[in-house]
């Protein structure tokens, strides 16, 4: 409890190239509660340059609704919390900007030390331009080039296990300094060392004539064990000090803060694990879609492990990618309403050039979803190719709903996640409604309560429960009877037919019994086990949802029949269509 | 929300930074006059290097030999052909460049050499005068003129005389409205839908295309296109703006450059200057919505159209689709009013 008093009031800071957002979090009636959240423009770019300007901005804005002062007349922030209210206990900082600092790894094997490389720059925001391994199938020549031409702002060298391999490594590094000599004095890269640290010494003494190298714990110190904490500390570490060099006002910020700041792949990843971890249900998994401007970030866990792919948003930041990589077919053929092809062409090239506009009509509106649906249905798969994943069931999936706040429907919400991930079996879809998960990982390093705390409230709330039935059946068939039992005794019942959607009418919050009725030979085991005396089960802001649509989602050909579809699918979900 | 700032002024000081990635050569000094499609530094975004091994290629039995019979020093230059090394003896074997490189290392008996690519240029991408070089970094030009920035282009740049075919703002550019008199030209044109109007321009050696919008579906046929064309609306049929039609109008005849050269990353916009032999000050950037303010819609039934904010609501609107957002009242010149979301605006000041 000590640790609750000292760290009462603390300051969230989210940042990215496009939005500065900040979250204000204080000790109301002994638990940690969200006061207030406020926005601004990252003033990242011309003609500010520096992203202070913005988080003052924010800062004015949260002062505003709070009611608190947070910085003083120097505009220094007021640390720690004083007598009379004003300032605050802790800073914490999560950011984007990624691919600002670009990194070449280099390690001896595949499947030992190149994929203990991969996982931590994974769970980074570096660029990760090149992997030199010990059976590179390029000439040294061809290595030189590719460090010229990357410019790398670090190089991480690992590679034997502790006691292990020594020669290969002392090798590779032979090869590094190699290329790193043929660089101007004002590009040489910093060197990190997390291998056998039986030669680390050997390592530092050849690289100390040419380069700077810092030396952190074997990332794999035997073949079953990989330990990347202690080098992932040091390279948030690190990076935190590249970012000061190269983005103006990072710095300060920086040093508000207690621990280094964590990228939003980072500081997410604890809060999916953490997540999962929460999850009542045995061998329960879940997945986090964090769908931002400036990224697009999927985190999948499973007991414990951590799975997760960061990519630019191509709407926002890279409109050649997101016209090459958009096929309006697949545009077209989830609007529920007949559109001229070259409108919708028109809609998506404008979207290129202005990202940020606001759909005026329906028309507009249903063209912007789809290509919502698309963005997170492209960037799923390529998560699960990057994994090899190929199921898609998922007992919990949350989204960060930050810029999917302009639908005032939940249930545009509900459907756009039913339609992008099509999962299986039974899911719980959460809403992420300020985005506040990477914030609270953020503030998890140094505060394990506040974000415990905080997921007991309303931050992240239950969409809908979904069950998504499997069934060979022919569209139309009946194939359930399903009983809601409601605490006052009144009941309802529905059939639930093959090929539609059905939304019943449970409250948020709402705790109801479930029966189900098979109707036709169907397995029930996919509802869960145990479920002959019914299922007490909680209604999300949009019901509880069963989708016997079918997996993939079968689409009509026929214009005409697909459209007919969509209607009774939107109708089904509460969706006004005119 | 992040608003899009295009200026469409009449007088303004344009200074642009001309950077270049990785190795290279500015290729201009101060004070000299640029044209637009003049090269005014050239960088290699690429570079390849070989390593020859002189005592494995010429089968010494070491390294001191090997290393004697270098004849190239750290430094040289060599064209295809050149003599690198050579045996003595009478079997004497020699090694030749193939390439031509230049020899940035010499380790034991290894030369590394960086193969000499063909270079790429920075265009000044305006009519300017040089007044900063960033050693082996790049360029700082500058003019006074008009300035219109579009919102879409081809990545090609030029300059020449100014004509417009446009009778109103609502116009449609047609093959054949591309006239021969037209050439050498840079002609503003209203909306396209057809590419074949880029072939006759090319046909009849247009020097570019000044477009109010165009059909998304000939975007790839402009970005092949060899002339360059800027966009200063958007895709689909949308008029142009009053502020710039006027604006343009009131320069025909005169010499503008076309710069389509330009990279959203680094915040860039294509854009269209009239060098004018007037002092002037810098635009604002950076601006925010406010009262006042000249914007343009960017989206809707009215997309095109010039207004000035007459209000912006405090609270959010909800729109005739379910969205809820902040809207402005816009007054077009025409004193109809209107609400827009505030995403829907661009500021042309």
């Amino acid at each position: 409890m000590s640790e609750l008093v000292e760290l009462a009031s603390v300051l969230g800071i989210k940042i990215d190239i496009h939005t500065t957002k900040l979250f204000l979090f204080d000790v109301v009636d002994g638990k940690f509660h969200l006061l207030a959240t406020s926005e601004a423009d990252t003033s990242y770019k011309p003609p500010y340059n520096d992203i202070r300007e913005g988080f003052f901005k924010a800062v004015d804005n949260l002062q505003q609704i709070s009611g608190r002062m947070l910085i003083d007349d120097d505009m220094n922030v007021i640390v720690p919390s004083q007598t009379d209210g004003s300032g605050i206990d802790q800073v914490a900082f999560t950011y984007g900007f990624l691919d600002q600092i670009s990194i070449i790894t280099a390690g001896l094997l595949e499947g030992v030390s190149i994929s203990s490389l991969t996982n931590l720059i994974n769970s980074t925001h570096m660029k990760h331009s090149d992997q030199i391994s010990l059976n590179d199938p390029r000439k040294i020549d061809e290595i030189l080039s590719s460090v010229i031409n990357h410019r790398p702002d670090l190089i991480l060298l690992s590679g034997g296990t502790e006691n292990g391999a020594n020669k290969s490594v002392l090798r590779m590094m032979e090869i590094i300094l190699f290329c790193i000599k043929h660089l101007p004095k004002e590009r040489i890269p910093e060197l990190i060392y997390a291998g056998n640290s039986s030669i680390a010494a050997k390592i530092q003494e050849m690289s100390s004539p040419f380069a700077k190298l810092s030396i952190t714990e074997n990332i794999r110190p035997t073949l079953e064990d990989e330990n990347l904490t202690p080098a992932l500390t040091f390279i948030n570490e690190l990076s935190s000090q590249i970012m000061a060099k190269k983005i103006p006002g990072f710095e300060y910020l920086f040093s508000l803060t207690r621990s280094a700041p964590l990228p939003y792949n980072q500081a997410n990843g604890i809060m999916t694990k953490f997540l999962n971890k929460l999850s009542n249900e045995n061998n329960g998994n879940i997945l986090v879609i964090d769908l931002s401007k400036e990224i697009i970030l999927m985190a999948g866990s499973n007991n414990g492990s951590l799975q997760q792919n960061t990519v630019e948003n191509s709407l926002f930041n890279n409109p050649e990618r997101f016209i090459s990589e958009t096929n309006i077919r697949d545009i077209s053929n989830w609007l529920p309403k007949n559109k001229e092809k070259d409108f919708i062409n028109d809609y998506v090239w404008g979207k290129s050039i202005r990202p940020y506009t606001i759909p005026n009509d329906k028309d507009e509106l249903f063209i912007e979803i789809s290509i919502i649906k698309n963005l997170i249905r492209k960037n799923y798969q390529q998560f699960n190719n990057k994994f090899g994943n190929s199921f898609d069931y998922w007992n919990q999936i949350v989204i960060n709903g930050d810029y999917l706040s302009k639908f005032e429907n939940p249930n545009d919400i509900a459907l756009i996640l039913l339609d992008a991930i099509q999962p299986k079996g039974v899911t719980n879809l959460f809403l992420d409604q300020h985005g506040i998960l990477p914030v609270l990982g953020s503030i998890a390093v140094d505060n394990q309560i506040l974000p415990i705390q905080i997921l007991e409230g309303s931050s992240i709330s239950l969409l809908a429960k979904v069950f998504s039935i499997q069934s060979k059946a022919k569209i139309g068939t009946p194939l359930l009877k399903v009983r809601l039992e409601f605490k006052d005794g009144t009941y309802l019942e529905e059939q639930i037919v093959k090929g539609t959607i059905t939304k019943l009418p449970v409250m948020a919050g709402q705790i109801v019994k479930l029966f189900f009725e098979p109707l036709i030979n169907i397995n029930m085991n996919q509802f869960g086990k145990n479920i002959d005396k019914g299922l007490i089960i909680q209604g999300g802001i949009s019901g509880v949802i069963f989708d016997a649509r079918g997996r993939p989602i079968p689409l009509q050909k026929n214009n005409a029949e697909r459209f007919d579809q969509f209607q009774k699918w939107y109708k089904s979900m509460d969706i006004d269509l005119a | 929300m992040e608003t899009l700032n295009f200026h469409t002024l009449g007088l303004a000081k344009i200074q642009r930074t001309r950077i270049f990635p990785g190795r290279g050569d500015v290729l201009v000094r101060v004070g000299q006059k640029v044209d637009a499609s003049d090269a005014i530094a050239e960088f290699f975004p690429e570079e390849k290097f070989m390593i020859v091994n002189v005592r494995k290629e010429l089968n010494f039995k070491n390294s001191d030999d090997a290393r004697r019979s270098i004849n190239v020093r750290v430094g040289d230059k060599l064209t295809k052909g050149d003599l690198i090394a050579q045996s003595s003896g009478t079997l004497s074997k020699s090694l030749k460049a193939q390439n031509d490189s230049e020899v940035v290392n010499i380790i034991g008996s290894q030369i590394v050499l960086r193969l000499m690519q063909r270079p790429k240029a920075v265009l000044a991408g305006f009519e300017a005068i040089v007044t900063e070089i960033l050693p082996f970094r790049g360029v700082v030009i500058e003019t006074n003129g008009a300035l219109i920035q579009g919102v879409w282009g081809n990545q090609k740049a030029t300059s020449g005389s100014f004509i417009t075919i446009m009778q109103d703002m609502f116009e449609e550019l047609t093959p054949q409205k591309i006239d021969v008199t037209f050439r050498g030209s840079i002609v503003l044109g209203g909306y396209c839908a057809n590419s074949e109007v880029f072939k006759a321009a090319e046909e009849l050696n247009i020097k570019g295309l000044i477009l109010t919008s165009m059909s998304a579906s000939i975007a790839n046929a402009a970005l092949n296109c060899n002339i360059p064309i800027i966009l200063l609306e958007g895709f689909g049929p949308i008029p142009l703006n009053e502020r710039a039609f006027e604006l343009l109008k009131s320069n025909e005849k005169k010499v503008v450059s076309l710069n389509a050269i330009y990279d959203v990353k680094k915040f860039e916009k294509p854009e269209i200057i009239i060098q004018l032999p007037v002092e002037a000050n810098p635009p604002v950037e950076g601006q925010e919505l406010r009262n006042g303010c000249v914007v343009r819609v960017n989206s809707g039934p009215d997309q095109g159209k010039a207004g000035v904010i007459k209000k912006i609501n405090p609270s959010k609107t909800k729109l005739n689709n379910g969205i809820r957002t902040v809207c402005a009242i816009i007054e077009f010149s025409d004193e109809d009013q209107i609400s827009v979301p505030l995403a829907n605006l661009d500021i042309l000041e």
